[in-house]
């Protein structure tokens, strides 16, 4: 058949027979949004956002699902379309947190927060983790405004943390089906698809249980074409969107399946299939566990050599020169291991050192931790002066037994310790080299990202010392193994997943695999050092999605704590010190009360503590209380809060009243959902004033807005809440105000004046924010730089956070 | 059995010991401590070095006049354990200042045999006899005096505070400390690094310091929780403070609130106190930079620097006077050098750049020389015209020095400071301008070494201990000046 011709938007197109008229448009380079459809995938019609109106068809076809045919006359953006597509998404996003979308400040917001922050719970934009590529963003943005009056629904009980690798938030789901329709393509039959109706519908496994429990064989192509943030990579998501992609081959199994790693900042930061067909399926390691071998802090990274008594960092030169000289020494009495699946060129530099030195080879398959008990007992009885060994396949005991061990390998381990001579190599994505294909086909892959400090390839040290000797390596050419016919793909299902890589347990470093059962090596059991008797949680409670209100019992802070001042916390021995406001205390009881906001690891440590637990650390009162001797009887003050802010103006408002300061609150949220203490504030202010950046509640607006419209009615001010806020708030306070305040909360570590990370700059002059304030002068304060500040560690943060199953933040 | 006379000790005459290190290149990767001590025969060969002089002048410049001869006699009749009981009666922290003390200034610096030769290994020998009572279990608690009914606050858990509370603690009085930090030790245990100080053994020392009887308050900020007033109304009948200088001091240069810009408190706290060393397993974040620049040439400043290798950073130090006027101790300008510190003398920081996102990319800097002396004798430094330059690096930490925090006067009025912020003290009691307060350390003399806090301490708590029997403070020819 040959092609046709249709009409779209007044332009003649080309078409092929088969196309819909979503492809013909496309096709011809005109935009028809939509986010259902799937290139690869087949029409399915659920979002309703590329409806057309075409001639002689009633309604408003979607044109995914409808065939382009010759002479059709087709209109994509009509007003009664853009109408409709709008009212489509108000639809999508009355069950979506999207209150970023139609906030008017949202791009002064988002270049001050390049990076969303890493809170639990995604209520918005700002604490999405698939914020930079967010496709149901990319679409709505500027096309609705929330002017439906449809209530915003938010369910935090609909974020599920309870499989390996994907976190999953059903929230952010908009029900288009590509997660499903992809795992049906590539696997057939889909292990996951809609469960229910109406609003509980949402995306499952069978009865709802747990993935990992069911055939999913965690790929993660659901996971990539994901428009929105529902369906997340918990160890990556944080990172953002890769700078580029780059194939390379995975070695974890004789598989040697080609992949595509994401890189950012020079490092793998995920990895995906080449592709939606079934062959370049991936299994969960290829998808999820590269970039987490590869970044582990557990990495070996320095070459070292055994100097007297001592192992001592050591040149690429040093360890040739001692590894020949044990070659030489050691001649007749030697061991190598050559290890099956690993790089062509280092095994053909094994066999050709072997044939020089008389050395007895034995070959390592893959997936294994220990030799053969004919070796080890060899081992023991003194047969060798000397192992050459690539992984991690010998014990400390054995080693003992081993007058010249020389290790390689790619993750540090105790019997390294007892080494000769240690050298850190790069592996697959790090380094270019051979493998052999499911046919034993040599296949080449190239190095993407650099390697750390001293790794280098294995093969690259094993052939200087050939050039050393002059053994010719080039001619120990060998056949390499074609994939065993008893081979069992991971990629058809989890239960084949390869445990070891190199002789160690991959679950070590990839904790989620321990969910499938996988195997972790013992280790030994970490003592903490234990910091007296710790503090009583009394409460913890959940205020608002990311919000938690707890109280702990602190007799001493409750009988000193005076407005506005903090303490510094601790969830565990092993934390962060942060700072949080105290927002609540009884003297006669003991207790004090914080409301924390999730923003990364420290806070959502605390945040998981229950009832009866207790908090490590709880350092405090700090800072220096408000003057509320400023605020004289009978005069106005006006109270601004955003996020934590809004907790934070509580005790300060409550203490303004009972002096006969007339008081108005005002704060602001995203959306009503996020709202909190409207009734606490309420009781102790003359007025509430109530404003939401996506007009949910209250105007729409935040506190910039009351204070440009109302501040100069009042003697005295106090913003508190994010950076950003109080700096919109200094832009259009009133210059002449007799008395205009706000709380900073910079970065700090001790909180006693002792370490200057929270240093501050306040007209001028280097302030420490922990001893000095909180308070200053709002007009007087260089929010730019403390914003700047304030994200000194981005990268860090997200990796101190725990991204596995079970981890602190996740209970 | 006929009765044996006390062994007369005659000095052998060896060389002087040298202690095992690490190896350089390895220990500038690791946290490590960076000796690996000796053995018992090692110490009694060394100890045997000791001319037992009648006059000892090692103990006549030690700042807590420990009688030095007495337990290098027991180390080389091989007792190590006498020599530790005998070293604990003098000070509360042997295992400490045998490895932070000075000792090229202080006792060893007066050695007879160093006129000549080489001095004995004091230090080492403390730190050996510690650590070998500590390593095999054979402590013994100093005996404590019969109850005395007294309440002794002690505010900070440094070096001077524990070795008050010790003290008085043994002469039976009831100690409490109050630390600001999540953990006790102050500078030993946020300051000092690992690879010169384990921790391990500053929890030990606070561990038989708790043995004692005395109760350690974790987190309590005073001043902003009770305060001195406060401590003394609710039944406390003195009070020593012992907090420190912790307040860093900043160049004042443009640019210094720039995003990797550290005070050297900040930066090593977080190592040590914080463990960033172990992160992500510790939350604490570390400094990740590639070329980390160090200001200063004190201990605290040679400390940063070779944190700063640890971490695998390249490190240089910045000072702006010559070599031989650093105040750092020798070894640890020795080992500094020895590990990969590049030294850059005549050096001072004038303007830090940074990039858009306000993250420092170097440090501008301009050539001293040497000029005359001044009245103290140590030979002023003037700039070089036109000598800018430029060091690029991703951190710079200042260690500059410490002021004493000024939380506890400021919320004290009765309290008198001096115009350097710390307390004014009769320079022979240690009293401060209320009678039963009394303060040693850095907060007294600027900051100063761990052993000089520790030997003010221990005078702090013999005028406490007068205080408190009602003796004047003073030797009768001087009227007491309570």
């Amino acid at each position: 058949m040959s092609s046709f011709k249709l009409t779209i938007d007044g332009v003649v197109v080309e078409a092929q027979p088969g196309m819909t008229v979503l492809q013909a448009a496309k096709n011809a380079g005109l935009f028809i949004p939509s986010l259902c459809a799937h290139d690869e995938l087949a029409p399915y019609g659920a979002c309703r956002l590329c409806v057309v109106e075409i001639d002689g068809v009633r309604g408003t076809p979607t044109s995914c699902t409808t065939p382009a045919a010759e002479g059709m006359v087709v209109r994509t953006n009509t007003e009664q379309l853009q109408l409709q597509r709008k009212r489509t998404i108000e639809l999508m996003m009355s069950g979506h947190p999207s209150p970023c979308l139609t906030c008017d400040s949202r791009e002064d917001c988002e270049s001050e927060k390049v990076t969303p922050t890493r809170a639990g719970n995604a209520t918005r934009c700002g604490t999405c983790a698939n914020r930079p590529g967010c496709e149901l963003r990319e679409v709505s943005l500027g096309n609705f405004d929330r002017d439906t009056g449809l209530p915003m629904i938010y369910d935090p009980a609909k974020v599920d943390h309870n499989d390996p690798f994907i976190d999953k938030d059903h929230n952010l789901c908009i029900l288009c089906g590509r997660c499903f329709r992809v795992c049906e393509k590539i696997h057939g039959k889909p292990a996951i698809s809609i469960a229910n109706r109406g609003k509980k519908a949402k995306i499952a496994s069978e009865f709802e249980k747990e993935w990992s429990s069911e055939e999913c064989t965690f790929c993660g192509a659901c996971v990539e074409e994901c428009p929105t943030g529902s369906l997340t990579d918990r160890w990556g998501k944080w990172f953002g969107q890769e700078e580029k992609v780059a194939e390379t081959i995975c070695a974890m199994c004789p598989k040697h399946c080609r992949v595509n790693v994401k890189i950012k900042d020079g490092r793998i930061v995920g990895a995906k299939a080449l592709s939606l067909k079934k062959e370049d399926a991936l299994c969960a390691l290829g998808r999820f566990g590269i970039p987490q071998i590869m970044n582990s802090r557990s990495r070996l990274t320095r070459a070292q050599v055994r100097r007297e008594k001592e192992l001592v960092p050591a040149s690429g030169e040093e360890i040739i020169e001692r590894i020949a000289e044990i070659l030489e020494s050691s001649k007749g009495k030697i061991l190598m291991v050559e290890c099956e699946g690993g790089f062509y060129e280092t095994r053909k530099a094994i066999r050709a050192i072997a044939k020089r030195f008389d050395v007895k080879l034995i070959k390592m398959p893959m997936n294994s931790n220990a030799f053969s008990a004919d070796v080890i007992k060899e081992i023991e009885d003194g047969k060798y002066d000397a192992v050459f060994v690539e992984g991690n396949y010998i014990s400390e005991e054995l080693a003992e037994k081993i007058p010249h061990l020389v290790i390689a390998d790619f993750m540090k381990t105790s019997v390294q310790d007892k080494a000769e001579v240690v050298i850190p190599v790069s592996i697959f994505g790090e380094t270019a080299g051979t493998f052999g294909d499911v046919n034993g086909q040599k296949i080449f892959s190239e190095a993407v990202v650099e390697s750390r400090l001293d790794q280098r390839p294995f093969s690259g040290i094993l052939s200087e010392v050939c050039q050393k000797f002059g053994i010719d390596v080039k001619s120990e050419d060998f056949e390499l193994e074609s994939l065993p016919a008893d081979f069992n793909d991971p990629a058809e299902d989890k239960k084949y997943l390869p445990t070891q890589m190199l002789g160690h347990f991959l679950a070590d470093y990839i904790p989620d695999l321990q969910k499938f059962g996988m195997p972790i090596s013992s280790k030994k059991e970490k003592v903490n050092a234990s910091f007296g008797e710790g503090f009583e949680i009394l409460e913890s409670r959940t205020i608002v999605p990311n919000f938690h209100e707890l109280t702990i019992k602190a007799p001493e802070m409750a009988r000193f704590v005076r407005p506005g001042q903090f303490a510094v916390l601790m969830a565990n021995a092993d934390s962060e010190r942060s700072p949080f406001t105290i927002i609540d205390w009884n003297a006669e009881e003991g207790w004090v009360k914080f409301i924390l906001e999730e923003v990364g690891r420290s806070s959502a440590e605390i945040g998981a503590l229950k009832k009866g637990d207790k908090l490590a650390v709880a350092s405090g009162p700090l800072g220096t209380p408000i003057n509320l001797d400023k605020f004289e009887s009978g005069t106005s003050a006006l109270l601004l809060g955003g996020c934590y802010g809004i907790g934070a103006i509580y005790p300060i408002a409550r203490e303004l009243k009972a002096r006969g300061v007339k008081v108005t609150c005002a704060i602001e949220a995203s959306s009503a959902y996020l709202l909190y203490y409207k009734d606490k504030l309420a009781s102790v202010s003359e007025e509430l004033i109530i404003r939401t950046r996506d007009g949910s509640e209250g105007k729409k607006g935040g506190c910039k807005d009351i204070l440009a419209e109302i501040g100069s009615n009042f003697d005295s001010i106090v913003a508190i809440g994010c950076v950003f806020m109080m700096k919109q708030c200094a832009s259009v306070a009133p210059k002449d105000t007799k008395l205009a305040l706000c709380s900073l909360n910079p970065i700090m570590v001790d909180g006693t004046g002792m370490c200057g990370a929270c240093r501050v700059n306040v007209g001028g002059d280097t302030k420490f924010a922990c001893v000095e304030g909180p308070f200053f002068p709002l007009l007087e304060v260089d929010f730019t730089e403390l914003g700047k500040r304030r994200t000194a560690y981005k990268l860090l943060e997200i990796e101190a956070m725990p991204r596995h199953i079970g981890s602190k933040c996740y209970s | 059995m006929a009765e044996e006379k006390p062994r007369k000790i005659k000095a052998s005459g060896l060389p002087r010991l040298t202690m095992p290190e690490q190896n350089p290149k390895r220990r500038a990767t690791n946290f490590e401590e960076v000796p690996y001590g000796i053995s018992l025969e090692m110490a009694m060969d060394e100890a045997s070095r000791c001319l037992q002089c009648p006059k000892p002048r090692c103990m006549a410049a030690c700042p807590v006049n420990i009688r030095i001869p007495e337990f290098i006699a027991e180390i080389a009749k091989g007792d190590p354990k006498e020599a530790a009981i005998k070293l604990k009666k003098q000070t509360a922290l042997p295992a400490v200042c045998g490895r932070v003390c000075p000792q090229e200034n202080q006792c060893e610096g007066s050695c007879i045999l160093g006129i000549k030769g080489k001095p004995v290994a004091i230090g080492t020998l403390e730190r050996f006899s510690a650590d070998y009572v500590r390593l095999n279990n054979l402590e013994q608690l100093p005996e404590k005096a019969p109850a005395t009914g007294k309440r002794v606050a002690i505010i900070g858990c440094g070096p001077a505070g524990i070795t008050a509370a010790a003290d008085l603690a043994i002469a039976g009085h009831e100690v409490e400390i109050f630390e600001a930090l999540h953990l006790p030790g102050g500078v030993l245990m946020y300051g000092i690094p690992q690879f010169r100080l384990p921790k391990e053994i500053v929890v030990h020392e606070v561990e038989s310091l708790k043995k004692l009887g005395v109760k350690i308050h974790l987190n309590y900020v005073v001043g902003k929780l009770r305060t001195v007033d406060k401590l003394l109304s609710e039944g406390f009948d003195a009070i020593f403070i012992g907090s420190g200088a912790g307040l860093p001091m900043f160049l004042g240069i443009p640019g210094e609130n720039s995003v990797g810009v550290f005070s050297a408190n900040e930066f090593l706290t977080r190592f040590n106190l914080m463990k960033a060393y172990d992160f992500p397993n510790h939350a604490t974040t570390p400094i990740s930079a590639k070329h980390i620049i160090t200001v200063g040439g004190g201990n605290v400043a040679m400390d940063s620097s070779r944190t700063a290798l640890r971490i695998g950073a390249k490190s240089t130090l910045v000072y702006r006077r010559a070599r031989e006027q650093m105040p750092a101790r020798a070894e640890e300008v020795h080992h500094a050098e020895q590990e990969g510190v590049n030294f850059q003398m005549l050096t001072n920081p004038k303007r830090v750049i940074a990039d858009d996102s306000g993250k420092i990319v170097a440090l501008e800097c301009v050539k001293m020389e040497l000029g005359e002396p001044d009245a103290s004798g140590r030979r002023s430094v003037v700039e070089v015209e036109g000598s800018e330059f430029q060091i690029p690096c991703d951190a710079l930490v200042i260690a500059i020095g410490n002021r004493p925090n000024p939380l506890i006067p400021m919320t004290c009025d009765a309290l008198k400071t001096t115009k350097k912020g710390t307390l004014e003290v009769d320079p022979e009691t240690l009293q401060t301008s209320i009678p039963q307060v009394f303060a040693g350390g850095d907060v007294v003399s600027g900051a100063a070494t761990v052993i000089s806090a520790m030997g003010q301490a221990k005078i702090a708590a013999r005028s406490i201990n007068k205080f408190l029997k009602g003796e004047p403070l003073k030797d009768e020819t001087s009227p007491a000046s309570v």
